[in-house]
């Protein structure tokens, strides 16, 4: 109690934000569970797990709550650049592999991928994308028979 | 006695030149896609199938059999050196591996991995052949309440896993469960969190989480951090692989212990190597005198989960031949090779095919000492990769993330969900929760769901079922305990509501 | 006006003409088959065995694809996508056709009309099986015991409206006893559990426990199926033992995409029907408990079009669908 009073600990809000994100996941399994049908003990609905697990994560969420109230930890930095090169990366992958073919897709990770860090060598990355073009078109194509084009035609 | 002539008629045929071929073949291949990040033996194996059609039946299934086996050996590396697991049961090699990589040690824990993942495969080997038809008799009685309780067991066990808040971690567990449950109700059918998404109604794929949380997550937090090391000559001496006597002293028993508990989880069919890891990685922190050195680079977080995986793929062939149950999607998968060939596992297998059954299990050992040779001198070579600068090792890894994970289901949509999880795990590590007890969560969810429903509904509603049954019983009771034990702590953090920044913001 | 019709019917005519050259060459280049099952299984070696003699004949590889996922929503869907050119084809069961687009609203496809039928293949029967353990040898003693305690005789299932709950919704409905349904991801943990006693019985795939029943473990009572099963010769039909006859086995045939020229069809057809004229496939199949079911285009169309009847009919008498 007089530690207390000596430095009042502040309330931690990024630490709080992050266990009221879990609570409102709880939140929403419970109430979208229970539209599921939660059977009998006999035999137990689809509903049954998913609210018990939302109900969970709301209590387990206000414990941690608790727990991180006073929470030292700083704000976390997330490189905004970094990720949203990286999403973008794996994005058209995702979008260029059944469309434009394996080899066009390698080339858009790789190209894409280098914008993450400053000061990539446009050579080197050709280079890189070259080499990981034969490697994917071998093993995965030739060798793993996959069901993808090299190239669109 | 009989048993020797058997073991000698199964030396026999395995060290025929196209078993011992065909073997080689199989391990090499495995160790590639273990080490590839994403790219699993399910993979490699569902597309070598065509191949071994032309092959005689018992030389099929050892190279079959020999690239699940051989791609948990290489799954470590990338664990270890990038801190992204090839395969998902190396996930919580991680943990350990990567910060004694970081400590300038990659080549004693690749060494210690390969020695121990040896290990544990020789000897759930040789329990293989001296006990088959006990354990397959023993698995049997495990019925759905049993396998609830030893979930539930492995879920709890997981939750003392990471460093830190004991309670964010069981959240990460429960969340792990949430993420299980889209997708098909294996009870009703009813559909379930898949927004009319036609590729969720089998739920989200594992490899997509598990590439996400740990691969995409570590490459974000990675890039710019230049996490490249210069690799002196010395480093990849051969010299510099071996442990001091201290690590091999410490690695014995979590070796034996890790072992022990994947071949006992990998004999009964569906628990998995995935649990076996976690547990046995558990059980050391359990009994280990100074707990708070995993995480950190203990060598016991390492030997102990690996020996358990390659144990527990080991032994999983176990109700596989002897009663032609298959415990995973990979076993199912080698047991249909058999049946294309016309051999039908089953109780008879062992008494009708004996060649094939001692060639099979002769030809693992063959192939364990093929991995092991293999393996030493690829040490060098992996260590090697460290010395790559990050700005082209994270690219490449890109790639084989986002082609591991789509030559699953041959799905775009998985690569979609390996972006959004690559996000959502970065940004948890940031906030201090950590991502492994969500895998395991995921693995366990649907099983447990499906178990506990099962139960109840064979005891037409009656709890009694899960303390009358004496195996189910002693689980209730190791879980009970594990959970008493585990209250003071969080009880102790929640009451003081306070703990050190650099915990909170680690690092994965 | 007149310039159109008549460009309308040179188009039409070149178009015919195309299409019957097209048949006529057709295949050339490599067929897809797409498998909605894992490798490994009844329906990969059905589909490996056909692709492998289909090429034969043809002259052009047949490749097996497996394309898993979603009760065969992922497999049916992406043929539908394909061209309707000959060159991509499915492995067509139960499921693809009738349940899946039932049962699962967000399967988005008409398992009938977005489907061109080619031909019908094979059939894996379901059997009824107890554990030896159970005391019981015929499937009137299973009737009596279900009977005389309601609700406490249980069979396994592969799942919520699977062939394995319908049959065993027929079955409870016949004999007028209400018997628990419990559901399994598949057909090894159901037979685990009924091989260890925890369940009592179920209509199961024979290849899954013709091993079991050799050894002794498992005591066959009826083939859910007009007739007997090829690997167990000695066991009745439920026709033959006095009760309705069951065409519950798990069938699997070979469908197109709706619009598949008719020559191609015919084509494809005639190749299936030689293949399974040849005794070496059907060694291959029968060996491992698939037996063989062929029918002709007219004849497969027909058939699913009952199959659907009864499936439909059973799934919404049982309130399978609602129970969702």
């Amino acid at each position: 109690m007089t530690e207390q009073s000596q430095s009042r600990p502040v309330l931690n809000r990024w630490e709080l934000g992050a266990a009221a994100i879990f609570f409102l996941l709880g939140l929403y399994m419970a109430i979208e569970g229970s539209h599921y049908g939660l059977g009998s003990i006999t035999r137990i609905g689809p509903g049954f797990f998913p609210v018990s697990i939302g109900v969970l994560l709301m209590l387990l969420s206000v414990g941690v709550a608790f727990e991180v109230r006073h929470s030292l930890a700083a704000a976390p930095k997330i490189p905004m650049r970094i990720t949203l090169v990286i999403a973008v990366a794996l994005l058209s992958f995702a979008l260029l592999v059944n469309t434009a073919g394996l080899i066009p897709a390698i080339f858009a990770v790789v190209f894409i991928a280098r914008f993450a860090e400053p000061g990539n060598n446009v050579v080197a990355s050709a280079i890189l994308a070259a080499g990981l073009a034969l490697v994917g078109w071998l093993a995965f194509i030739v060798g793993f028979n996959l069901p993808l084009k090299p190239f669109w035609w | 006695m009989d048993l020797f002539a058997n073991v000698a008629l199964g030396f026999e045929r395995a060290l025929s030149l196209d078993a011992l071929l065909f073997c080689f073949l199989g391990v090499a291949i495995g160790t590639f896609v273990g080490v590839l990040p994403g790219v699993g033996a399910m993979a490699a194996v569902a597309l070598c199938l065509p191949i071994t059609f032309y092959l005689d039946p018992t030389v099929a299934l050892i190279m079959l059999a020999g690239i699940f086996y051989g791609a948990q050996y290489g799954s470590s590396t990338a664990s270890i050196l990038l801190n992204i697991p090839g395969t998902v049961t190396s996930a919580v090699t991680c943990l350990d591996g990567y910060p004694m990589a970081q400590q300038g040690k990659a080549g004693v824990a690749l060494f210690m991995v390969t020695m121990t993942s040896f290990i544990g495969g020789s000897i759930a080997i040789l329990l293989m052949m001296l006990f088959t038809p006990t354990i397959a008799a023993f698995a049997l009685r495990f019925s759905s309440a049993e396998y609830f309780m030893i979930m539930a067991m492995g879920l709890i066990a997981a939750v003392t896993i990471s460093q830190g808040s004991t309670l964010k971690s069981l959240m990460m567990v429960v969340v792990g469960l949430a993420l299980g449950t889209v997708g098909t109700d294996t009870g009703s059918g009813a559909m379930r969190f898949t927004f009319g998404i036609l590729q969720l109604s089998d739920g989200i794929s594992l490899v997509a989480i598990a590439m996400g949380l740990f691969g995409v997550a570590e490459i974000i937090s990675s890039i710019g951090r230049d996490v490249s090391k210069s690799v002196v000559a010395k480093d990849i001496s051969f010299r510099s692989m071996l442990p001091s006597k201290a690590e091999i002293k410490a690695s014995v028993m979590p070796t034996l212990r890790g072992t022990g508990i994947g071949a006992a989880i990998g004999a009964l069919p569906g628990a998995g190597a995935t649990v076996a890891t976690f547990m046995a990685y558990a059980l050391e922190k359990k009994v280990a005198k100074d707990p708070s050195r995993f995480g950190k680079g203990a060598i016991e977080g390492i030997v102990a989960p690996e020996s358990a995986n390659n144990a527990a793929v080991q032994a999983a062939f176990i109700p596989t031949l002897s009663l032609g149950i298959p415990g995973d999607a990979l076993m199912a998968f080698l047991l249909g090779a058999m049946m294309i060939h016309g051999i039908v596992p089953g109780p008879r297998f062992l008494v009708d095919q004996p060649v094939m059954f001692w060639g099979l299990v002769a030809s693992f050992w063959i192939g364990n000492v093929f991995l092991l040779i293999l393996n030493i001198p690829l040490i060098g070579l992996w260590v090697r990769i460290l010395a790559i600068p990050y700005r082209f090792l994270y690219p490449a890894m890109l790639f084989f993330i986002c082609i591991g994970v789509f030559a699953i289901n041959y799905q775009v949509f998985d690569v979609f969900a390996v972006m959004v999880f690559g996000f959502i795990g970065f940004v948890m590590t940031k906030f201090g929760y950590p991502p492994a007890p969500i895998l395991l969560g995921f693995v366990l969810g649907p099983m447990m769901e499906e178990h506990f429903g099962r139960a109840l509904l064979m005891s037409r509603g009656s709890f009694d079922i899960f303390w009358q049954r004496p195996i189910s019983a002693v689980l209730l009771a190791i879980s009970l305990l594990l959970i008493a034990y585990s209250m003071k702590g969080i009880f102790l953090r929640v009451r003081s509501g306070a703990h050190a920044p650099e915990e909170a913001s680690r690092e994965l | 006006m007149k310039k159109l019709i008549a460009l309308s019917v040179v188009a039409a005519l070149t178009a015919g003409a195309a299409s019957a050259t097209y048949a006529q060459e057709y295949p050339t280049r490599p067929i897809t088959l797409v498998n909605p099952y894992a490798a490994g299984g009844s329906a990969d070696l059905i589909a490996r065995t056909i692709g492998e003699y289909m090429s034969r004949i043809l002259g052009q590889p047949v490749v097996v694809e497996n394309r898993t996922g979603a009760a065969t929503a992922i497999a049916a869907t992406s043929v539908i996508a394909q061209p309707a050119d000959g060159y991509t084809l499915l492995l067509a069961g139960s499921p693809t056709h009738v349940i899946t687009p039932a049962l699962n609203p967000d399967a988005g496809y008409d398992g009938i009309a977005d489907f061109d039928f080619v031909s019908l293949v094979a059939s894996v029967p379901n059997v009824l099986v107890v554990s030896k353990n159970s005391g019981i040898t015929t499937i009137d003693q299973l009737a009596e015991r279900a009977l005389e305690a309601p609700d406490t005789v249980s069979y396994a299932s592969v799942g919520n409206g699977s062939l394995p709950h319908l049959t065993g919704l027929m079955f409870s409905e016949e004999i007028g006893a209400q018997m628990l349904h419990i559901p399994y991801p598949g057909v090894a943990p159901a037979t685990v559990d009924i091989l260890a006693g925890n369940v009592d019985t179920g209509f199961l795939n024979a290849p899954a426990l013709i091993a079991h029943i050799q050894s002794g473990d498992l005591v066959p009572l009826a083939v859910a199926a007009t007739t007997r099963a090829s690997q167990l010769p000695d066991v009745q039909t439920m026709g033959e033992l006095g009760y309705n006859d069951y065409e519950m086995g798990t069938w699997y045939g070979v469908s197109a995409p709706a619009g598949t020229p008719p020559e191609v069809i015919a084509k494809l057809d005639a190749a299936i029907g030689e293949v399974m004229a040849n005794p070496e496939v059907q060694e291959r199949l029968q060996q491992s408990g698939v037996d063989l079911f062929y029918k002709n285009t007219a004849d497969f169309e027909a058939f699913v079009a009952a199959d659907a009847k009864t499936v439909l009919g059973l799934i919404e008498s049982s309130g399978v669908k609602n129970a969702q």
